[in-house]
């Protein structure tokens, strides 16, 4: 992981120091406490059955009793002593780092996890294995976005592109029967919608979030369209993809848990895999992303040593609509096979969302995404759980961490300064 | 620079337009009352009308079944139809009061959603502002009258109940597993008779059956939260299949595709029952997986009252569509006739006589809302 790039110099003068920021340690804090009182008070004595394999798998570990309480008292602990060590951080007038928030957060999701589930059992895969499946999407289009805000275009279109890839990767992959060619197809359809945004942004001017939305009202039209006259009542010519095969990794693919969550994938999530360290690679180590970044703190910075602004924004925008476009096709080729209507449902905007709470790093951004896939699989998993608490509360409750998530990161969020004001040369 | 700013504006303003102009086309239906020129009937000027739910009329699902039983209308009776679509619940009254200007001799409000909003629901409301006007009003009727709506319900806990207890049969893992869009009336009601159909079963064999996603009793359950979110539905299904169900029902219009690629990218030997239509027959792909359908055949209940409606014999008698009026029913196997033994397909006959004659209700779960 990173260091946060907004770390303070603390090594210049010695007396005149910045004050201290007591939010993260006081937040650790408050949660750890909070945890530890409700899961110990409230806290449940039947075990729950943390399992790790199928009985089928190669590698087969017994499934873990653990008692809720015992468990949240240890977890708790734990969140308390990390707690303790950020204000040894935050004393020190230095930024708390990103693990120590992480050992909170998911000592947090594991003991709640194992309240819920108290008296039965938790297939650790599964919940996992769908985490990963409804987060592919988001975490390609909050790239995306994160790439764009970057250059100094807001992106709000990631969710047609999401749509309009997935058509498109339904419909070639089924009359072509390339999935090669049907990934292709996506992400140009993924960087064509990039490219009309940034040409009105660019060119003309328009605010980029009015673009967005018509862009998304336009590809909800097209899609909705095609699939009534089209698809509906030929389906069999036009919307049977199916979805690109498994690639399980030999010998890794045998590890309980990680293996089915990590190594028995289908591309389109090892390009996700791929693409989170890539992209940061990109932006934060290289000469282009030095220039990328230059253009949507200070276009006329940029502009004085000689990029040229606009072109170079065009073309970032437009190569990131592939990634965007890729997203999509997860959604149909990669995961669900057919195209349904409007089947993105909302996932460009809460990659919009991670592109936020993801501070406009490929890192945070895509841990973002992942959190709320985690928040949806946990409501799935609580509902067939069938816990005696009611399913409202429960669905509620991942909410409540991404709240506390973003007080951990608020105030320190930062984004780009240029970012959706379009350059303009006088 | 301004005139740039001009052009652009104009170019989005063009942009806006087109997504307008598609949208009409995909409401096609809607926008040209489509006229049946046909030859085989005499040709009347009645009109025939419908509204669908928030969504279109080549959903696979229930506005499609009712739109057809209109067309079939238009087709053989020779009427003219007119169908319009609601892209939001914000249209239904916009799409009413055109049908109502139009001159419509009988006016299909399809969907529950028509008895939200108003006073006493949207549909009763405005029957009371245009007495002049018929309607018939498929699913959500809460009981009451009006002297112009026909409601249109199903017993679809019947057919559900016999899925249920087929799906119990046909199990080897003994454990089933439903799902739904929204916790809705009209959803739980295929969900209630799934369940109580396969608890049937295990009080007739005394095989304990695990039924995954609903719950009456606490009235909680899997729902995708809509009938869009693909990956929602796939997980779910994901879910369901990993803690051992070898049949999955999901209650969720077309939501049933994602459905189908988890089984497949299971590689187990797991099936689905369609939910609405005959899936087998819309969906001849998925054929090799689909159990049966749980149908609501709303295209005869439409076409039917339609017919009264030309005849001059509408009547605000409510119509329930049943196991015993075939209105809703199972579908034939198919490809899975072979594997479902006569002794089950005896008795769900036997089932099928005992709901007819009341031997055996099912209790519908009161969804909070």
């Amino acid at each position: 992981m990173t260091a946060p790039a907004t770390a303070p110099s603390s090594s210049l003068g010695g007396q005149l120091a910045a004050p201290r920021s007591w939010r993260v340690p006081i937040v650790l804090a408050v949660v750890a406490v909070l945890s530890l009182i409700w899961f110990v008070v409230f806290g449940k004595d039947d075990p729950t059955r943390f399992t790790w394999s199928d009985p089928g798998d190669v590698l087969y570990l017994d499934p873990t009793p653990a008692n809720p309480r015992v468990l949240g008292i240890v977890l708790g602990v734990l969140s308390l002593a990390a707690a303790a060590a950020s204000f040894r951080w935050a004393w020190r007038r230095r930024p708390v780092p990103v693990w120590l928030s992480l050992i909170v957060g998911i000592a947090f999701l594991v003991s709640l996890v194992a309240w819920v589930g108290a008296g039965g059992q938790i297939t650790v895969e599964s919940l996992l294995t769908s985490t990963v499946s409804l987060s592919t999407a988001i975490v390609l289009g909050a790239l995306a976005g994160v790439i764009g805000e970057r250059v100094g275009v807001v992106n709000i279109a990631i969710e047609a592109q999401l749509l309009g890839g997935a058509f498109t990767a339904a419909v070639v992959a089924t009359t072509t029967h390339s999935y090669e060619l049907a990934l292709v197809a996506a992400m140009i359809t993924g960087a064509a919608i990039s490219a009309v945004l940034a040409w009105f942004a660019i060119t003309f001017l328009v605010d980029q979030v009015v673009v967005g939305v018509v862009l998304i009202a336009l590809v909800t039209a097209i899609t909705n369209f095609f699939y009534q006259q089209v698809l509906a009542d030929n389906s069999a010519q036009f919307n049977d993809p199916g979805t690109l095969p498994r690639l399980a990794i030999p010998g890794l693919a045998d590890i309980p848990v990680i293996g089915p969550v990590l190594f028995d994938q289908r591309l389109t999530v090892y390009l996700m895999f791929l693409l989170v360290p890539f992209v940061w690679f990109m932006l934060y180590k290289t000469r282009w992303g030095l220039r990328v970044r230059a253009l949507g703190e200070h276009p006329l910075a940029a502009d004085t040593v000689g990029i040229k602004v606009n072109r170079s924004r065009f073309w970032t925008v437009t190569l990131a609509g592939l990634i965007a476009g890729l997203g999509g096709a997860s959604l149909t080729i990669g995961y669900a096979g057919a195209f349904v209507q409007e089947m993105s449902a909302g996932k460009g905007f809460i990659a919009l969302a991670a592109v936020i709470l993801g501070r406009w790093n490929p890192w945070y951004a895509a841990l973002a995404a992942l959190l709320f896939g985690f928040a949806t699989s946990f409501r799935i998993w609580a509902g067939g759980a069938g816990a005696a608490i009611p399913s409202d509360l429960i669905a509620m409750t991942p909410y409540l961490v991404t709240i506390i998530a973003v007080a951990l990161v608020a105030g320190r969020v930062v984004a780009p300064k240029a970012s959706g004001k379009p350059y303009i040369k006088s | 620079m301004n005139t740039k700013m001009m052009r652009g504006f104009a170019a989005v303003a063009g942009l806006a337009a087109a997504g307008l102009v598609l949208a009409g086309c995909g409401a096609a239906p809607g926008t040209t009352p489509t006229e049946s020129g046909s030859t085989a009937a005499p040709t009347t000027d009645f009109l025939a009308c419908a509204v669908s739910d928030e969504g279109n009329f080549k959903d696979k699902s229930f506005n499609e079944a009712a739109y057809e039983g209109l067309q079939r209308a238009g087709s053989e009776l020779g009427v003219e139809t007119q169908g319009l679509e609601s892209a939001s619940m914000d249209a239904f009254e916009p799409n009413l009061t055109q049908l109502v200007d139009d001159g419509c001799g009988i006016i299909f409000a399809i969907g529950f959603n028509f008895s939200l909003g108003g006073t006493n629901g949207l549909i009763f409301d405005f029957a009371d502002a245009h007495p002049d006007s018929k309607f018939a009003w498929l699913d959500g009727w809460p009981g009451g009258t009006k002297d112009n709506v026909k409601p249109i319900m199903y017993n679809t806990q019947e057919s559900s109940y016999l899925a249920g207890y087929l799906a119990a049969a046909y199990s080897t893992t003994k454990t089933i597993g439903t799902y739904g869009g929204l916790q809705i009336d009209s959803v739980t009601a295929f969900m209630d008779g799934y369940y109580y159909g396969a608890k049937a079963y295990e009080k007739d064999t005394g095989t304990p059956v695990t039924v995954l996603g609903w719950n009456p009793a606490t009235a909680s359950g899997d729902f995708v939260g809509g009938f869009s979110d693909t990956t929602v539905a796939g997980s779910i299904s994901d879910n369901q299949i990993a803690n051992g169900a070898d049949v999955v029902f999901p209650v969720a219009g077309s939501l049933f595709t994602a459905t189908a690629e988890s089984i497949r990218s299971s590689g187990k030997n797991v099936v689905l029952l369609g939910v609405d239509k005959d899936i087998a027959l819309t969906q001849p792909q998925l054929a090799d997986i689909t159990l049966t359908s749980v149908e609501k055949k709303m295209t005869q209940a439409v076409f039917d009252i339609t017919k009264e409606a030309i005849d001059g014999k509408f009547s605000t008698d409510p119509y329930i569509g049943t196991l015993a009026n075939d209105g809703t029913g199972l579908s034939p196997f198919y490809d899975f006739e072979s594997k479902v033994p006569a002794d089950i397909v005896a008795k769900l006959k036997e089932l099928t006589d005992q709901i007819n004659s009341g031997q055996i209700t099912i209790e519908l779960t009161k969804n909070p809302s």
